[in-house]
């Protein structure tokens, strides 16, 4: 008796769930390069390239959302703006949007605690949320990821690259110009590689673990998380490193840091090969740990 | 032989040719004594007035214009804007000349973004506000560490580096703070 009732209780809530939803579907002609402004104040977003000369936004979110989504044209348009704000946090919870656009679409979203997931985009990709993450696969041309608290994961190699959270952590394979910034969160950088590079934090962890093209230029900074970088043996990049008041261990040669001024901090220079890059390390108080990959 | 000459040697027997003194034309002096002369006391004296009377408008209008932002910021702020301890009260003269100027402009730009901030703070779901908050207090921290050390080694560049650094990252996060939608 107590599981019909669990069951029927159960079924009512699942019902009262779906009443309260509706469901999202526009599609528009578009040019292969078209420009998609999306606000979106839904639960998850999923933007998803593909060879087609259309935009296609599916899904569901809360009824009384408020829903901007445009009247198709005659021709194919350039630039799209789409907005969906839901009308509570339960609701904004509840929403989940697909947007399809042409691969070389430049897509810009705006979101609060949305977990946003985009693929397969080659354009350009601007990801702004608040409390969800960001994941991006594949290699857009531009990316521009921003998040507060989420955590960002860029599981390609984008041509330019800018990622910035407050506490999120930032992880990433790499790319051709990359920047990173964080206050709290870490950065984890490995599996790839990479020709311009800056990571920064203010105490977090940045670990680094890329290969370096030749002529590679590298640069990291903190002021107190610990730098951990890990260099491939096969390129001989020069390194620059010093700190304030921490120590450098140096496992990648057997050159000793030097210990600064006044008896705090250290530094450490060693020589590169020809076309082996630089790399710039910087710390106040996090260690420096330099090792081979 | 002449078609071997090259277009060098060409050149040089043409610019060879040329006569190498060229004498001004003789109304040329006075014109340029004139221009060379020195100004009256009377043109100085009212060049000197006219600037100064513009600079003080330039500055007159400019405060005025500084006060009113100010102000208005002040009466539209809500009443518990006193929200976030200002950790890095800059004491410039100790820093070395150039950071203290830099720091005068951060701390310009901190405050502007700030009284943006608090104005839209009602809008904000109180979860952001508190993770702005507190790596903000996280940025003001280091800052002040590195400016602290700064006072004790001014001429240490790599706390130069961080200093400013640790300035640009927390104005960063303030400037990306403003600009977040509404209820989120």
């Amino acid at each position: 008796m107590r599981r019909i009732v669990l069951t029927l209780a159960a079924v009512a809530v699942s019902a009262t769930s779906l009443h309260a939803q509706r469901k999202v579907h526009a599609a528009y002609a578009v040019t292969p390069d078209v420009s998609v402004r999306l606000f979106a104040s839904v639960g998850t977003v999923q933007v998803v390239g593909w060879d087609k000369d259309s935009v296609v936004v599916s899904g569901i979110v809360a009824s009384g959302s408020d829903v901007a989504l445009g009247t198709p044209g005659a021709g194919p348009t350039r630039g799209l703006k789409l907005f969906v704000e839901s009308p509570t946090e339960q609701a904004v919870r509840e929403g989940s949007l697909t947007v399809r656009v042409p691969r070389g679409a430049r897509v810009w979203l705006k979101t609060g605690s949305a977990d946003v997931t985009a693929g397969e985009v080659t354009g350009g990709l601007d990801l702004n949320v608040v409390g969800g993450s960001i994941t991006v696969h594949g290699s857009p041309r531009e990316l521009r990821a921003e998040s507060m608290d989420g955590a960002v994961t860029i599981d390609g190699t984008p041509s330019w690259m800018r990622v910035k959270t407050a506490t999120g952590n930032i992880t990433l394979r790499g790319g051709e110009d990359v920047g990173a910034s964080t206050i709290s969160g870490t950065i984890d950088a490995r599996g790839g590689e990479v020709e311009r590079v800056k990571l920064e934090s203010t105490t977090g962890a940045i670990r680094f673990a890329l290969g370096l093209t030749r002529g590679a230029s590298v640069e990291m900074e903190t002021h107190s998380g610990p730098i951990d970088v890990q260099l491939s043996r096969k390129m001989q990049p020069e390194i620059d490193a010093a700190t304030v008041t921490a120590t450098i261990e140096n496992l990648w040669s057997k050159i000793a840091p030097v210990t600064g001024r006044e008896g705090r901090g250290m530094s450490l220079e060693i020589g590169g090969g020809q076309m082996g890059g630089r790399v710039v390390l910087r710390s106040f108080k996090g260690k420096i740990t330099v090792r081979g990959l | 032989m002449s078609e071997h000459t090259s277009p060098d040697d060409r050149l040089n027997e043409l610019t060879a040719a040329l006569s190498s003194e060229i004498a001004p034309p003789s109304d040329l002096w006075p014109a340029i004594r004139g221009e060379l002369a020195p100004r009256t006391r009377r043109t100085i004296h009212w060049d000197t007035r006219w600037r100064l009377a513009a600079a003080a408008l330039l500055v007159a209008a400019s405060s005025s214009i500084l006060t009113m932002f100010a102000m208005r910021a002040r009466e539209h702020a809500p009443a518990t804007v006193a929200v976030t301890p200002r950790d890095t009260a800059p004491v410039t003269q100790r820093l070395p000349a150039h950071l203290a100027v830099a720091e005068r402009g951060y701390e310009r730009s901190v405050d502007a973004l700030w009284r943006t901030l608090d104005e839209r703070r009602d809008s904000l779901a109180p979860s952001t506000v508190a993770t702005v908050e507190r790596s903000l207090r996280i940025a003001d921290s280091a800052i002040a560490e590195a400016r602290s050390a700064l006072e004790q080694d001014p001429s240490n560049r790599v706390l130069a580096e961080l200093f400013v650094s640790n300035y640009e990252r927390k104005i960063d996060l303030l400037r990306r703070a403003t600009e977040l939608a509404p209820r989120t």
